[in-house]
């Protein structure tokens, strides 16, 4: 088991490493990503200072391992919008406030999947199974950015009850943007749940379970629904991805102040330190998540320790 | 006697159907009749696509020019505040049917024309995406060894953005555009088909025919694209298909978020985002491109659902 866990950090930490090097090749993909910083009216003598700065003007290899050594000591460069801070603080500042949001959206989906995905796969083919597949079916066709901007036309705009935008942490702020990004999540682990549920309650364990007279509530919640949950924590351990993507979308709707907004505004105003950190640490944390769900597993599904 | 003989074999008829030969092909129309959702999922897009090839007989207003002094007249059948000083609210009438927005384009010849974008971006992405997915997983597979591992490796780290921040971080340097946002679609998708294909063709690998192939001499090269790749085409098809409503769904939003094919189209992302920014004034502007983009990728998801039963019988006996 100690062996399986080290395999795991192993590769995750080569996975990191990857991630480090994808960084650096996409934000040199254009070559030189001066003219794009600074914009059109940039002078040659600015765009020559300013390559120096970075260290452009040095080879390729040795910008890679400067990039390396930098990230491995925190040293992230400045930000060229908010000057006088580095880019790794403006992004840790503004990271609490995304974790919260994918974390009561993840919360919700999972609950909720859970609940809905057990009564459909246990009452296969009833009305409430058809009904709960239905709005599956249409949970994961609607774009929640465009849920999102309905929810804010019908609770915000018409009737008042709750906040359009902005970023508070109080229930009346969180409520819309969570729906919004739980949704395809949501509807995903639902269908998911019901499978699971319907192929372990087509085992012979079961079968067993229930010819030894186990009254049927012990046989969906202590034995049916342990083994089913397994292949959702994986799901749950890539939703979490989904969800740090859907954030920025997310964000945007409701200029809820956390790093997607802050990559997309990094976009439009070209500060590229800011771009490049919020691009490493969303997919740093993501790698990281998955890792801690890795391990969850030795935990979960003893089967996996053997191999 | 032979009345009871005669008895028998209406026990045994539906096994008989059961049991003739029918090629996938024939087995999925078959149950595409059973299934009323696949059907009407393939109404739906059918429907959408007509629209869209059609779209300068079905209107004839240009969706990217306005009529500034009908701005935001609201859809047929609604009334809204007029926006000149002092005139009396306005009824939308068929001249607009789904209304105009705030250059006074006409909303239902934006979505018809924007319907073009949609398609055009899903179908190429997941295309595109799949081949070359697919070709690394037939390698990969096919070879193992260290090409394998470092294939896979590579798609590690692919994974390891979300699929929309991968988008969004190489739309950012390269910049977006038609041909961009499909690039950039089809790199953030490429992994999950190499390893479908990895998989089925590591199971094939082991199969007689191969060996038989192999036995008699087959190339590698052929070996792998006539013999072993359409065995495993089916989970592609089938991924695929769900994939080509996940793009369209994150071409909006690449789109909404301004980093998609531009301003020079008009798009259902485009029209989202100007929606947003009127959503306290102009309810129909955020409404229909949203409605378009729900009932496409809804047909596409039906559809899928639908190929996945008919072609993967392992996956309609838990379903």
């Amino acid at each position: 088991m100690g062996q399986y866990i080290l395999r795991r950090v192993v590769h995750a930490f080569f996975v990191v490493l990857g991630v480090v090097t994808a960084v650096f090749v996409i934000t040199n993909l254009t070559g030189d990503p001066v003219q794009l910083m600074l914009g059109e009216a940039a002078t040659a003598q600015d765009i020559e200072r300013v390559r120096r700065e970075l260290g452009l003007d040095r080879p390729l290899y040795v910008q890679y391992l400067n990039f390396l050594s930098s990230v491995a000591r925190g040293d992230f460069p400045e930000s060229l919008r908010y000057r006088g801070y580095s880019a790794l603080e403006i992004v840790l500042a503004r990271y609490p406030r995304t974790i919260v949001l994918a974390l009561a959206a993840l919360l919700v989906s999972v609950v909720l999947a859970v609940v809905f995905g057990t009564i459909s796969a246990v009452k296969r083919y009833s009305v409430i199974d058809n009904v709960v597949m239905l709005l599956a079916l249409f949970g994961q066709s609607i774009p929640n950015f465009w849920l999102g901007i309905m929810l804010i036309l019908i609770f915000a705009v018409n009737l008042g009850w709750l906040p359009s935008q902005g970023y508070k942490l109080s229930p009346a702020y969180l409520i819309l943007p969570t729906i919004t990004l739980a949704s395809p999540g949501l509807a995903r682990l639902t269908r998911l749940t019901r499978s699971g549920m319907l192929e372990v309650l087509n085992s012979d364990y079961i079968r067993t379970a229930r010819a030894k007279g186990l009254r049927e509530r012990v046989v969906i919640f202590r034995h049916a629904f342990k083994n089913a949950a397994i292949p959702l924590v994986t799901v749950i351990g890539l939703d979490f991805g989904v969800l740090l993507g859907g954030a920025i979308i997310t964000e945007q709707i409701f200029q809820w102040d956390g790093v997607g907004q802050l990559l997309v505004n990094a976009i439009y105003s070209r500060d590229f330190p800011v771009i490049q950190t919020s691009v490493l640490i969303i997919a740093v944390s993501f790698v990281l998540i998955n890792l801690i769900v890795d391990i969850m597993y030795t935990w979960l599904d003893p089967r996996v320790r053997l191999t | 006697m032979a009345g009871e003989r005669a008895s028998v074999p209406t026990l045994l008829t539906p096994f008989a159907d059961v049991r003739a030969r029918r090629s996938a092909m024939q087995r999925a129309l078959r149950l595409l009749r059973r299934n009323r959702l696949g059907l009407l999922g393939t109404a739906i897009l059918s429907t959408v696509v007509l629209a869209a090839i059609l779209a300068p007989f079905l209107t004839s207003y240009d969706p990217m020019i306005g009529d500034i002094t009908k701005r935001l007249t609201c859809p047929v059948l609604t009334w809204c505040p007029s926006f000149m000083p002092g005139a009396t609210p306005v009824r939308g009438s068929l001249d607009h049917p789904l209304g105009t927005d705030q250059l006074g384009r006409d909303i239902f010849s934006r979505i018809v024309y924007g319907a073009r974008v949609s398609l055009i971006v899903g179908l190429a992405a997941v295309l595109l995406g799949a081949g070359f997915g697919s070709t690394l997983g037939l390698v990969s597979g096919y070879y193992g060894g260290r090409v394998d591992a470092l294939i896979m490796r590579i798609g590690d780290v692919f994974l390891a953005f979300p699929y929309l921040l991968l988008a969004i971080a190489i739309v950012a340097v390269l910049g977006g555009g038609l041909l961009n946002v499909i690039i950039v679609l089809a790199i953030a998708t490429w992994v999950p088909y190499a390893r479908i294909m990895r998989g089925s063709v590591l199971s094939a690998k082991e199969q007689e025919y191969v060996i038989a192939a192999r036995a008699i001499g087959v190339r590698d090269l052929a070996l792998l694209f006539k013999h072993v790749a359409p065995n495993c085409i089916t989970p592609i098809i089938v991924f695929g298909t769900f994939n080509v409503a996940a793009a369209i769904i994150a071409e909006a939003g690449l789109s909404f978020l301004g980093l998609g094919v531009g301003a020079t189209r008009p798009t259902w992302g485009n029209m989202l985002a100007d929606g947003r920014a009127y959503v306290a004034t102009a309810w129909w502007l955020a409404t229909f491109p949203g409605l378009a983009i729900m009932l496409t990728v809804l047909s596409i998801n039906m559809i899928g659902d639908w190929l996945r039963d008919a072609l993967d019988p392992h996956l309609r006996n838990i379903e």
